[in-house]
């Protein structure tokens, strides 16, 4: 069981005793008690929604390191598709600049 | 009630969200989801058959200048020859592409499965359930106890009908904390499927099951699944005031 887990289980028994309490200066004491593991809870709650666990940042790095090698991969094929087009535009516009050098003799 | 208004405190304080594991954890695999994607769909056949047609236009065209120029009826390039140029062109960049796809795919899908089954285990284990259920579960709970507090203190006082009512409300609170938040339910619903669809994606690359065409598809489904999920993450993002955990409506953004 996790500590935020037994917290929890802590908090609920203190309501639960609470309520079975028929004291009011024991009821008040339990609620103090409670509302101070209560702070805990919501303390580490936070806590762990902040900062994870180590194996959650480690498999997060990884996934991005991956991510990137997708991107990278992405990135070459098209690169090689450019490059028919840039091979496609080269000889267009070399026919081009010939003829109108060409044209431009008497 | 002091006590129990309290209770709906923050669970997500005003911060920079985007620092928060849970954000960190959902937005690679959304970003994972569309890089992968892209490499699935990078240098499709259309494109190539495209700058292929234009290669024909240009080898076309610098035969027409040719002719022209040399004033002769001879063919530098006969209009087979570009075409059949094009062909084997656009044939082999495509083989080239789909190969180097696949094989970069699979290398990428099979090394990513570890993390996104720990991504996906630790989102729901940790921080769905383990966190945002647990609280929500111990706010319903305290709440559950004051109606309890309550009916327990008119039980002698009250006629049987009022009483009904009040024990009605009780349990409708008991199933509420059992039953625990719909959101929550439906995230985890889809981060399993997640996890699912990524490791039946794993096995059958590893198996040499998939043509170019099923990978793409897959991951479709893969994207879409995580699209699905969105709606917490969104709420993280487009929050301006705080997000707290609401006993009946689960985690929500406070009103301004």
């Amino acid at each position: 069981m996790s500590e935020l887990n037994e917290l929890n289980a802590s908090i609920m028994a203190f309501t639960e005793l609470w309520e079975a309490c028929k004291d009011d200066d024991q009821k008040e004491e339990i609620l103090t008690q409670r509302d101070v593991l209560r702070r805990k809870a919501r303390k580490l709650a936070n806590k762990t929604l902040m900062d994870g666990s180590p194996e959650l940042n480690e498999a997060i790095t990884s996934l991005n390191e991956l991510t990137e090698m997708a991107k990278t991969a992405k990135n070459d094929i098209e690169e090689t598709v450019g490059k028919i087009k840039k091979f496609a535009k080269f000889i267009e516009d070399a026919t081009n600049a010939i003829t109108k050098v060409v044209s431009l003799l008497p | 009630m002091d006590r129990f208004d309290n209770i709906e405190e923050l669970l997500i304080m005003e911060a920079d969200k985007k620092n928060y594991a849970l954000y960190k954890a959902t937005n690679a695999l959304g970003v994972y989801a569309q890089a992968l994607s892209g490499l699935a769909n990078a240098g499709n056949r259309n494109e190539i058959d495209l700058a292929a047609s234009q290669l024909y236009g240009s080898l076309h065209n610098m035969n027409e200048q040719y002719k022209t120029l040399a004033e002769t009826e001879e063919e530098l390039v006969s209009n087979e020859t570009s075409s059949a140029i094009s062909r084997i062109i656009a044939e082999i960049t495509n083989f080239y592409i789909e190969h180097k796809k696949n094989k970069k795919l699979q290398e990428i899908i099979v090394l990513a499965d570890k993390p996104i089954q720990v991504i996906c285990d630790e989102i729901e284990k940790q921080l769905l359930i383990g966190v945002i259920e647990g609280q929500l579960f111990v706010m319903k709970h305290t709440e559950l106890f004051g109606y309890i507090a309550d009916y327990n203190a008119v039980v002698a006082t009250e006629s049987f009908e009022k009483k009904r009512k009040r024990l009605d409300k009780i349990y409708e609170k008991y199933l509420a904390m059992q039953s625990s938040s719909a959101s929550i339910q439906t995230s985890v619903k889809a981060i399993k499927a997640i996890k699912k669809a990524h490791k039946t994606l794993r096995t059958d690359l590893e198996q040499d099951k998939f043509s170019s065409s099923n990978i793409v598809k897959s991951i479709g489904e893969l994207k879409d699944i995580h699209e699905h999920y969105d709606d917490l993450e969104a709420m993280m993002l487009s929050c301006e005031t705080e997000i707290i955990a609401d006993p009946q409506k689960g985690i929500i953004c406070k009103k301004k």
